[in-house]
């Protein structure tokens, strides 16, 4: 009897703060988002698609840094891949945006998963460093190497008009394409971590020995994880270029490459709202510190190193904490933090991960 | 010939640096296991402080580089208390504590840009710009000083390490944490050793090469990336190692410069570490100092 009524109360906490109300957030923020164009300024409207980009960019590199623990602290080369090879494609094969935007994605899934073999065979430490360096590099080499006809060098290349479904690419079109893209990212993502795939690069993440002696192919789903963010990651690469108009090595350089990662653990590494958060907070931070610039990067450490000191699992990770409390207060049996994964209530394998 | 002569001195003056940046990067690493992005603050902390001083309050140099020193000393430790002994309190991994310590970095960055305009600043000629001549091969007196530094404390490093009590207790807490903290050795205090002087070996480094390149604000960033590579070139167990990758990548740095194309030379560097981690992943010299393990 107290049983039933229990479960009865859990229940109406469920439907209060559990995944229902997930999706309404998540809709009511796509709704919010989906109206930017009707009432922001041409400038606050390019902020906000650069925040949209940044999102897909930051969902993307969460796979590997996030679920499958990973020290990928390189994502850059893959985002100047889908720029810059989204505008050789868009020119030379007439595939038109979205065409050159798929091209990319699945090319750069295919890059991805052949150097996610041969890179992922380095320990945490020299991962770190190898990827981390190999984003420099390919930085270097759109600078100093790359061909000039193709953008490399200072002068970058200009995106020729296109049309997305017979809108002008620099109209809104633009960023209603980047928030589809986010938006498709993102439901594909949450159906493939519920599945068996999904639970292998989770598994990955938690624990690789354990992971290996219960079947899982390491080596594949390592790599797998790996190209899954490169292919995400071509895929902002490409919706960059469609949101600016015009691509310079500049844009994929080291800062950009950290400022991705920042986003990642400022927002959290346990569930794919984060990225999207951390993505939102920096890029709108970034344009309102830009009247104190001396002071920005300052501000921005001290916010950043606030979040890693006192935040574990980022802004995200945080709400979700106090949702799972209140709920449990709800309910009527507090819980102690960290006995989420054990709780039925909290299936979500992006939810469990302790950030740690 | 003796062109040839002069760019290789050119060489390992530049390699010695990247050594001894190699050098701070790795003692920090061995004692925490922490990658720290924030080394090249200290570096650049060592260049411009004494730079600021010495043209705003007409300080002695000697007095300049004094204060320079310490205001690295003081943001290491500040890096440690803030920071890294929370989270290893916490056993955090290494993902959020390398982003932690780039959260560290902007706020040094910043701090030290926003009262000086991010500008570059004027370097300070600690020896006279003229070179010496030795035969007819032309050296720079910065990187006569350069050498004979890093050799005097690549030693001295050498000597803490594997001749005293603090070197052994070094060693211990980077091998093996638990095993030292039971024997008594008080891990935060000697964690803290290592930050002190690792900050100031890059401090001085930072200090050292000022003459030779743009100093300012963003100099940090190229010059740890190039600690990095001399560090794991070198492997990160010896106190000798990362000079040796220092002096590798200087040489190579220096005569594609020379040589070849200057814009290709940092490129060249990035493409030795990745070979390089790919065909021996512990460096050239073999030996990883501390247990990493793969979680």
């Amino acid at each position: 009897m107290a049983d039933r009524r229990i479960k009865a109360q859990r229940n109406l906490a469920g439907v209060l703060l559990g995944r229902p109300p997930r999706i309404a957030l998540g809709g009511a923020a796509l709704l919010a988002a989906g109206t930017l164009p009707l009432w922001l300024n041409t400038i606050n409207l390019y902020t906000a698609g650069q925040a949209v980009v940044f999102a897909v960019l930051g969902v993307g590199l969460m796979v590997s840094l996030g679920v499958c623990r990973q020290a990928n602290f390189g994502i850059t080369p893959y985002f100047a891949f889908g720029a810059y090879g989204a505008a050789d494609i868009c020119v030379r094969w007439h595939l038109g945006a979205v065409g050159a935007l798929l091209a990319v994605t699945v090319v750069s899934g295919i890059g991805g998963y052949l150097i996610g073999r041969i890179v992922l065979r380095l320990r945490q430490f020299t991962l770190a460093l190898a990827t981390f360096v190999l984003a420099t590099a390919v930085w270097e080499y759109l600078e100093v190497g790359f061909p000039q006809s193709l953008g490399g060098g200072d002068n970058g290349l200009v995106l020729p008009t296109l049309s997305v479904f017979g809108y002008s690419i620099f109209g809104n079109a633009g960023y209603y394409l980047a928030l589809a893209s986010l938006v498709v990212t993102i439901a594909v993502l949450a159906i493939v971590m519920r599945t068996r795939i999904g639970r292998a690069l989770h598994a990955l993440g938690q624990d690789a020995t354990a992971a290996q002696t219960s079947g899982i192919d390491v080596t594949h789903y390592g790599a797998l994880g790996y190209a899954i963010s490169a292919a995400i990651a071509a895929t902002a690469g490409a919706l960059f270029l469609y949101t600016v108009g015009a691509i310079t090595p500049d844009g994929f350089d080291v800062g950009v490459n950290v400022t991705v990662l920042l986003m990642v653990v400022l927002g959290g590494l346990s569930t794919l709202a984060g990225p999207v958060i951390g993505a939102a907070f920096i890029v709108v931070l970034n344009q309102k510190l830009e009247s104190a610039l001396s002071y920005s990067v300052l501000i921005d450490g001290l916010v950043l190193l606030a979040v890693v000191r006192f935040l574990p699992d980022g802004l995200a990770g945080q709400f979700v904490r106090w949702a799972d409390h209140l709920r449990g207060v709800l309910s009527g049996e507090p819980r102690e933090p960290g006995s989420d994964s054990l709780d039925p209530a909290a299936p979500d394998p992006l939810a469990t991960g302790s950030g740690g | 010939m003796t062109e040839l002569i002069t760019n290789l001195i050119v060489g390992a003056g530049l390699g010695c640096i990247y050594g001894l940046i190699g050098l701070s990067f790795m003692g920090i690493y061995n004692a925490t296991g922490v990658l720290n992005f924030a080394q090249g603050d200290f570096v650049m902390i060592g260049a411009v402080i004494p730079s600021l001083f010495i043209t705003s309050f007409r300080l002695p140099t000697a007095l300049a580089v004094v204060i320079g020193l310490a205001t690295a000393v003081v943001s290491a430790l500040l890096l440690q208390f803030t920071l890294i002994e929370p989270l290893l309190r916490r056993n955090t991994r290494i993902i959020p504590m390398a982003i932690g310590t780039f959260a560290f970095s902007l706020v040094i960055e910043g701090a030290v840009g926003g009262s000086s305009t991010y500008g570059t600043v004027p370097a300070i000629n600690y020896v006279s710009a003229l070179p010496f001549k030795l035969g007819s091969v032309i050296i720079g007196r910065e990187y006569a000083i350069i050498i004979l530094t890093t050799v005097v404390l690549s030693a001295g490093y050498w000597v803490l390490l594997h001749k005293t009590y603090l070197g052994l207790a070094l060693r211990a807490i980077g091998s093996n944490p638990l095993g030292a903290m039971s024997i008594g050795i008080r891990e935060e205090r000697v964690r803290s050793l290592a930050f002190v002087i690792s900050a100031l070996i890059a401090a001085l480094s930072g200090f050292l090469v000022a003459p030779l390149v743009t100093a300012g604000v963003t100099m940090g960033f190229p010059l740890l990336l190039n600690g990095f590579v001399a560090a794991v070139v070198g492997g990160m167990g010896r106190a000798f190692a990362p000079l040796v990758g220092g002096i590798f990548l200087g040489e190579l740095v220096s005569l594609i410069g020379a040589y070849g194309t200057s814009a290709y030379s940092d490129l060249a560097s990035l493409g030795v570490l990745l070979l390089v981690i790919m065909v021996r992943p512990d460096g050239l010299l073999g030996t990883v100092g501390r247990g990493i393990t793969d979680s």
